[in-house]
């Protein structure tokens, strides 16, 4: 069962094309690394992959969707349900606690109250339940980044999109981070994908896609 | 939404709060400045319709002119005046004053009339003398008619019908005589007859230019001293509406050639500077409420450059474009309802206020009318969504990933 399957997709800015003819299948429950040099296509693969942004030929089907032809209400809810957010960036909203921005997704559908147990339980899995009352701006780097990957997860996404996670992060935040994509992936089987540029955190990747010039260069297998 | 917007205004106090103050100025300060103004003009408009009724009925008068003699003396032929024909052609007197008051008896919007002969003439004891309006009335119907036996400080209006000679004399006028109730003093008739009237009363509208000269007789006194029996110059009519008198006095005078004028087709100089004054306020208030509009339009801008991540995450994790314009619209619209709420405060506080404050003869004059304090409250909360509706809608139109690549 595939996770995401895309077939000639290609992406343009003007005269520059950033993503040429790109097709890749992503199996369900699985871990891949999208990974290259700068420029060489990630985000551009991970946004038009997660329908962030259009493409301008070929089709992207999530979990048998076709993303880029849904309504946009449908792409919203879908967004919501199916998929997960982490971004280099934390954007956590400054103005709500470390729980109220972990229910945020939940909030849209009204499921708040009943996500709450969860949400804490979170909290207290990523090691960050002193975080609950206190707004961003009273957290650490890596812990606003672990309340980012509680948010992702409070709906149970069947697929996680996370890009450059570990972009802001310490060694040991970033370790820390890249865990908990990996026991989330083996423990929930939620299917990851990951941009990175570290070679290191590829590697706990069950598959590592490498882009060049908006081409794949390579698709290589880690799984032991 | 509700929430985080909530979390969103009390996130900026200051800014929130010039917000409010100046929604709940705008709502105030619109209260205050209707009520006083209005309470102001419909004083105006009460002392111009309790002294002289909803409409007149007098004798019309007519210019001559070559016109005027030309159908009468020379018919179809050409005249060259070597004087132009001039003057007035007029009665001073109502020719029909008893046709006119049976009819206006059976007219349903006519509440009640009543007659008057008027003339300008002199009043003079010993050796002072002033020009006076000296206004002859029927005691028993001009209550009816007018308020001016409540101007009546001293005696009562029914004294004039005890006795010939009997006058009400305005209290300013009585002063300049030196005379005081029960003494005498004489009017001057136009032919230079000499009446002696005996004072029964004191009149005192507030109005100084009445209080100096108006002398109130009954009308066989008045006719007597003016030596016109029998004679009317004027009826006073009040209908059910006064601001329907206009209407009224249109569909009279189709019943003779007498001149029917409503109460504001005689004022109408009054009218058009309440009606300027009403402009003036209308801009002021229009101008306030655009500041503050452009106050929470600029603060609620720039929010929303400010919170262009938080958008895009949200938006990102299913929030819809309609869900960020109604975060940003909740925003204008809690604050609008609140400073309209404490706009509605002010302005009755200070209208309680501003009404203890005793002004020369007479407190402040204002008007309590619940639809001016809809109509401020409405106005501002308004004023303030539609400020508010162009950030939410520029939120709105704000593309997550743009933001994203931007940031990233």
């Amino acid at each position: 069962m595939l996770a995401i399957e895309a077939s000639n997709v290609v992406k343009s800015f003007g005269d520059f094309t950033a993503l040429k003819s790109i097709s890749l299948n992503i199996r369900k429950g699985e871990f891949v690394a999208i990974t290259g040099k700068s420029g060489s296509g990630k985000s551009t693969l991970f946004y038009s992959l997660s329908g962030l942004d259009v493409i301008d030929s070929g089709h992207v089907l999530v979990l048998g969707n076709n993303i880029h032809n849904l309504p946009q209400e449908d792409l919203h809810d879908f967004r919501n349900t199916k998929m997960g957010f982490v971004f280099q960036f934390h954007y956590l909203v400054s103005e709500l606690t470390g729980l109220e921005n972990i229910l945020l997704p939940a909030k849209k559908k009204n499921l708040h109250k009943e996500k709450r147990e969860y949400a804490l339980y979170l909290l207290d899995y990523f090691a960050i339940a002193h975080c609950k009352d206190k707004l961003p701006s009273q957290m650490s780097g890596g812990e606003r980044q672990r309340v980012a990957v509680a948010r992702s997860l409070i709906m149970n996404p069947e697929i996680i999109f996370a890009d450059e996670p570990t972009g802001n992060l310490d060694s040991i935040n970033s370790e820390i981070v890249m865990n908990i994509f990996r026991e989330i992936n083996l423990k929930n089987k939620t299917t990851v994908i990951l941009i990175t540029h570290d070679d290191e955190y590829a590697h706990l990747a069950d598959k590592e896609i490498r882009l060049k010039d908006g081409e794949i260069e390579s698709d290589i297998s880690h799984k032991k | 939404m509700f929430e985080l917007a909530i979390k969103y205004i009390f996130s900026r106090k200051l800014q929130s709060l010039l917000m409010l103050i100046g929604v709940a100025f705008g709502c105030g300060g619109y209260i205050v400045f209707t009520s006083i103004q209005t309470g102001f003009q419909n004083f105006l408009k009460e002392r111009l319709i309790e002294n002289n009724g909803h409409i007149t009925i007098r004798s019309r008068e007519d210019y001559i002119t070559t016109d005027s003699l030309a159908g009468v003396f020379f018919q179809g032929k050409n005249i060259y005046w070597i004087t132009e024909p001039s003057g007035k052609r007029s009665h001073d007197y109502l020719q029909s004053a008893w046709y006119w008051q049976k009819r206006l008896e059976k007219l349903p919007y006519v509440v009640a009339n009543t007659r008057r002969i008027e003339a300008t003439t002199t009043c003079s004891r010993g050796s002072f003398s002033r020009s006076i309006a000296l206004r002859g009335i029927d005691p028993v119907n001009e209550p009816k008619v007018t308020n001016i036996a409540e101007d009546i400080i001293e005696g009562k209006l029914q004294m004039l019908s005890s006795g010939n000679n009997m006058v009400i004399v305005g209290v300013e006028l009585l002063k300049f005589l030196g005379a005081k109730v029960n003494d005498t003093i004489n009017i001057i008739n136009p032919d230079g007859h000499v009446y002696p009237v005996k004072i029964v009363g004191i009149y005192s509208s507030g109005d100084r230019r009445n209080d100096e000269s108006l002398v109130l007789g009954s009308i066989t006194t008045v006719q007597n001293i003016l030596e016109s029996p029998g004679k009317i110059t004027k009826i006073v009519v009040k209908t059910v509406d006064a601001n329907k008198a206009a209407l009224f006095a249109q569909e009279l005078s189709h019943y003779s050639y007498d001149r029917v004028e409503s109460w504001d087709q005689v004022n109408v100089n009054f009218l058009s500077m309440t009606k300027q004054q009403s402009l003036i306020r209308q801009i002021t208030m229009f101008t306030f409420i655009l500041v503050v509009s452009f106050g929470i339009y600029n603060v609620l801008n720039m929010m929303v450059h400010q919170k262009q991540r938080e958008i895009a995450i949200l938006r990102s994790i299913g929030y819809t474009s309609a869900d960020t314009v109604i975060l940003f619209l909740l925003q204008g619209a809690l604050i609008s309802i609140a400073g309209g709420i404490i706009g509605l405060v002010i302005g009755y506080v200070a209208c309680s206020y501003i009404e203890t404050i005793k002004l020369p003869g007479r407190p402040m004059m204002v008007v309590w009318d619940i639809a001016i304090y809809m109509w401020g409250f409405m106005l501002v909360v308004t004023s303030a969504l539609l400020a508010s509706f162009l950030p939410a809608k520029n939120a709105g139109k704000l593309s997550p990933i743009e933001i994203i690549r931007r940031t990233e």
